[in-house]
């Protein structure tokens, strides 16, 4: 393996605290130095300079949310496009999504992912497992099973949990395994046919909007059901400024 | 073909047009009108162009009132519908608008149940577009012949009171209407249940009223609009029995007003619903002058587009 040797980049990293110019150092896979800058090094074997002068150098992103697509529209994104994709853009694990065709709801399915993932050999892929069989809002899936086999979540993203009583339930299993049930927050029958946000832009598209109470909704319904349930839930793309002060209002 | 620099290529909506162009529109409209009164209703003018009507949903006057107008300036007019053509076999909009430009024509007309379909088409092929109706966003020609209905019976637009009744939420010929009426000058308001008006829709420059009576105390004209009566069963409203009681526009109501108030439909009508017999049939009703203005807006639409001189539009009648 190739040493690597990242010249003064603008290093980048919350974790430690760290922001300023200087030089990493990677050597047989492992980061031996990061910042101040380095002077000669010399090193057995073959040794990549790279000058990052004006780019950010940071540890890699991780995207909690993202569709792969596969098994089902591989037309549309594959295992292996969404994790070259990723890594190209600088995310080193995402976490995929289960509204797949068939959703996975089940270990084998989630074996199938991380299967499918090593074989990309690109960002790692974190399987999300379906909170309800088929993502039908019924029965629970497995999540034991689907934990086991490597799943990280549960969601039925995609769709909303339109049944409290199974929010409810799915928050109160998941704590075994304490794992985070992500939902999807769209009060279905507000929803419904939706294209756009509501307001005078969807008025004059002709577009049928949806209202910011249709999300606010199920935003304050999760969270007093986390209350309730001692569950921890995450909220999926919240787009709406009643939501994040609601979020505030549970934090 | 070319196009008119004073139009640009298609006509997707009203709300994209400025007042001096739909004032061309209207200007360009009142020659053609004569040429629908003649025993032989043909002028040469748009001879050799070829005009396809893409509808991909059910019409019948607009579709008749097109067809007709390409046929008095003697353009070559085909008919596709949706159902007995590749679209049933699931084509998308873009393939069969190709595949139609890949024969050589000229224009085409559109009506399709998905708003933004007119322009999305528009923004994919060479031949001009005219929207016949897309989804529930505009219905432009529509919107030109209730103005020019309004400017044969009023002599005027600017300062008119114009309310537009009913199902609002769904119309797009109450989109187009609202545009063109601002843009012209006149006073615009909304009458019907708040659950089939759209959100925010005060922002687009109009008042609302609650009650039909108020509306028809203020308005110079009422342009109802059709009742969908598969609104009922989504639930935006109880009945239609409750809907014609609340606001129907009744005779009885309008004898009360303090002016006669010009009766316009866009078709077609549910009597008894959103309108009574009496007044559809009545003496303050210009709802079949709609339908004949129908054919001249058509007219002057394809005229200017196809690159008509404006100034010329007179003798273009040959």
């Amino acid at each position: 393996m190739p040493h690597l040797l990242l010249r003064r980049g603008r290093i980048v990293d919350p974790s430690s605290n760290l922001d300023v110019v200087g030089d990493v150092l990677v050597t047989d896979g492992i980061i031996a130095h990061v910042g101040a800058p380095l002077g000669d090094v010399r090193r057995d074997g073959d040794l990549v300079e790279i000058d990052c002068t004006g780019q950010v150098v940071s540890p890699g992103f991780v995207d909690v949310h993202c569709h792969l697509r596969e098994p089902g529209r591989e037309d549309v994104e594959t295992i292996t496009t969404g994790a070259r994709a990723a890594a190209a853009g600088g995310f080193t694990a995402v976490c995929a999504m289960p509204n797949t065709d068939p959703v996975t709801d089940n270990q084998a399915a989630v074996g199938f992912i991380i299967r499918q993932a090593q074989r990309a050999a690109a960002a790692r892929v974190y399987p999300i497992g379906a909170i309800s069989v088929g993502q039908r809002g019924e029965a629970l899936a497995e999540f034991g099973e689907m934990i086991g086999a490597g799943a990280v979540a549960v969601s039925d993203d995609g769709k909303p949990v339109a049944s409290a009583q199974l929010m409810r339930t799915a928050l109160e299993y998941a704590r075994t395994f304490e794992i985070p049930v992500a939902d999807h927050c769209e009060e279905p029958t507000l929803a419904a046919g939706g294209a756009m946000n509501e307001g005078v832009v969807s008025a004059r598209l002709g577009l049928k909007g949806i209202p910011d109470e249709a999300e606010e909704i199920m935003v304050i319904r999760d969270i007093l059901l986390a209350r309730r349930t001692g569950g921890h839930v995450h909220l999926c793309h919240m787009s709406t400024k009643g939501s994040v002060e609601l979020i505030r209002w549970g934090k | 073909m070319s196009t008119s620099a004073d139009l640009g290529k298609d006509l997707l909506g009203l709300e994209e047009l400025t007042t001096a162009q739909i004032q061309l529109l209207l200007d360009v409209s009142e020659p053609f009108k004569e040429i629908s009164l003649r025993s032989i209703k043909k002028v040469p003018t748009l001879r050799g162009a070829t005009v396809v009507n893409l509808f991909f949903e059910a019409s019948t006057r607009t579709r008749l009132s097109f067809e007709f107008a390409e046929k008095r300036l003697s353009a070559d007019a085909v008919n596709v519908a949706s159902s007995g053509s590749s679209v049933s076999k699931g084509e998308t909009l873009v393939d069969t608008a190709r595949n139609l430009e890949a024969m050589k024509i000229d224009m085409v007309v559109v009506r399709h149940g998905s708003s933004g379909a007119a322009r999305f088409l528009a923004q994919r092929i060479e031949s001009n577009v005219i929207n016949a109706g897309d989804g529930m966003h505009e219905h432009p020609t529509q919107g030109l012949l209730d103005l020019l209905t309004l400017r044969d019976h009023f002599k005027r637009l600017a300062g008119l009171r114009v309310c537009i009744c009913g199902d609002v939420l769904h119309s797009r010929v109450a989109r187009s209407n609202i545009w063109g009426l601002r843009k012209m000058g006149a006073e615009v308001a909304l009458c019907g249940p708040r659950s089939l008006l759209p959100n925010a829709v005060e922002e687009m420059g109009v008042t609302v009223f609650r009650r039909i009576e108020e509306a028809i105390e203020w308005a110079d004209a009422l342009n109802i609009l059709r009742l969908q009566l598969e609104r009922m069963q989504g639930g935006y409203i109880p009945s239609l029995r409750e809907y014609n009681r609340v606001f129907g526009v009744t005779r009885d109501k309008l004898e009360r007003a303090p002016r006669d108030v010009l009766i316009m439909h866009p078709g077609p009508m549910n009597r008894g619903v959103e309108i009574d017999s009496d007044v559809a049939d009545g003496p303050h009703s210009v709802i079949l002058d709609q339908v004949t203005n129908g054919v001249a807006v058509r007219m002057a639409v394809l005229y200017l587009l196809a690159g008509g001189n404006p100034a010329l539009a007179e003798a273009a009648k040959g």
